[in-house]
């Protein structure tokens, strides 16, 4: 039978606990607002984008250097995006598990992997297995900027053209909605125009580009200045940072998100224990009580006979 | 009289949405009108400022300073995509001239090694250096 002292111990400690997580509950619940803001504003560009490639997509095959599938993947780079903090439930775990049995799949081909880390977590995951991020961006996990994005993109454009790493595929949290956290793995260089074409469109690839007089939405063909190929081998970098900046930020609300969850559950779970170790704690108390009434009645009842 | 929808956006807000009757554009062939039946169009814009009425004369209803930018002409449709922009009459040149000298110190005492500052900084200042050249010529654009 456990003591009462060291029962009140406990349902004191487990208070003290619940109240920790209740705050960072209150306050990842107040960040998801400004995070999913962020999201908010950074949203038209993101559909602008689409909108624009999309109609790009239509023209089919298209010969910009980024577009090009290179002969034989020998590197392929990876960009893990999770957050500078735990205490987030499987947010960090499910990217970073991802990430490394991509890494275990390319690498028992005998291919190469880079890895691109953002967050602090990612960085740790990652030394600790011996693998130097190329790039690695800590403290920004929380407020990302443009700049982060261009950065990474630079740097993915660059070696992407020279053939030093021919494909890029991207880990990251898609906030699905405030409650939902999907993991989502999206292979982002070489681009492929023809997915940002909404499905169903009845256009064909391969040039049948009269406009459409069922569908006045849908566009003739399109003059680029001074040519397609040249616009698209600037346009595609603008998309690729345009890109990462959503992800990131996407990711910043995402996580935000997990944490309010982990911390809700976290905060519940300190109330159902506080509940059964208050239920012991009187079991105990009362069980002590009768054993002293048993023992008064059991001695009364020894002196009078 | 006829207009055209036009949305100018940044990566981390929307300048403007609306009905405009003109906008003009820094392309990379020169300089670019745009008006309601223009043909369906893509091009990159230089560095510049774009400048947008809603009214044949006068009626300035936009001018900012633009950085990266591509515009798309789709029937009544102009979408402007840009790396940053900012409205002329926000711009504050005193205190972009000293973060201009700023930024440059600081590219200057960079070490060799850390691509990430030094390509994050450069951009900066190329964002500054657009804006002073936007703000010079604010009389034009009224």
């Amino acid at each position: 039978m456990p003591n009462l002292h060291d029962i009140e111990r406990r349902i004191k400690s487990v208070e003290s606990t619940k109240q920790v997580t209740h705050t960072m509950q209150m306050v990842a619940a107040a960040k998801i607002r400004h995070a999913t803001e962020r999201c908010d504003a950074a949203t038209p560009y993101a559909n602008a984008m689409r909108e624009l490639l999309g109609n790009i997509g239509r023209m089919g095959s298209c010969s910009a250097p980024l577009t090009k599938e290179h002969d034989e993947i020998k590197t392929t780079l990876i960009v893990a995006i999770v957050s500078d903090r735990g205490l987030a439930g499987g947010f960090n775990a499910s990217i970073l598990r991802r990430a490394e049995k991509i890494m275990k799949d390319r690498k028992a081909e005998g291919k190469n992997v880079a890895v691109i880390a953002c967050g602090k977590k990612a960085i740790a995951y990652f030394k600790y297995r011996a693998v130097e991020p190329v790039l690695a961006f800590r403290d920004l996990s929380a407020d990302p900027r443009v700049e982060e994005a261009e950065t990474m993109t630079d740097y993915c454009v660059d070696h992407f053209i020279k053939g030093e790493i021919d494909e890029v595929i991207t880990l990251y949290n898609h906030a699905k909605n405030a409650a939902e956290q999907v993991p989502t793995t999206h292979r982002i260089l070489p681009v492929d125009l023809k997915s940002f074409v909404p499905e169903g469109e009845r256009f064909q690839f391969g040039g049948i580009m009269e406009a459409d007089a069922d569908n006045p939405d849908l566009p003739g063909s399109i003059e680029y200045e001074p040519g397609e190929e040249e616009v698209l081998t600037q346009l595609l970098p603008e998309y690729l940072s345009g890109y990462f900046y959503y992800v990131l930020i996407e990711s910043a609300a995402a996580e935000q998100a997990a944490r309010r969850n982990a911390m809700k559950n976290a905060t519940d779970n300190a109330n159902e224990m506080i509940e059964n170790l208050n239920r012991v704690y009187n079991r105990v108390r009362q069980g002590a009580i009768t054993t002293e009434i048993n023992e008064i009645v059991g001695g009364a009842a020894a002196l009078e006979d | 009289m006829s207009t055209i929808k036009c949305d100018v956006v940044a990566k981390d807000k929307v300048l403007f949405s609306g009905e405009l009757h003109s906008v003009m554009v820094p392309g990379t062939e020169g300089e670019l009108g745009i008006m309601a039946n223009h043909e369906p169009f893509v091009t990159a814009l230089h560095d510049g400022v774009i400048w947008a009425r809603t009214k044949p004369e006068g009626g300035t209803t936009l001018s900012a300073a633009i950085m990266g930018g591509y515009v798309q002409v789709l029937g009544e449709r102009v979408i402007v995509l840009c790396d940053k922009t900012r409205e002329i009459k926000r711009i504050n040149a005193d205190k972009l001239n000293k973060e201009v000298a700023e930024l440059e110190e600081r590219l200057e005492n960079l070490r060799e090694d850390s691509i990430i500052s030094r390509s994050v900084l450069s951009r900066k200042l190329r964002w500054c250096k657009v804006q002073l050249a936007a703000k010079e010529k604010e009389d034009q654009y009224v």
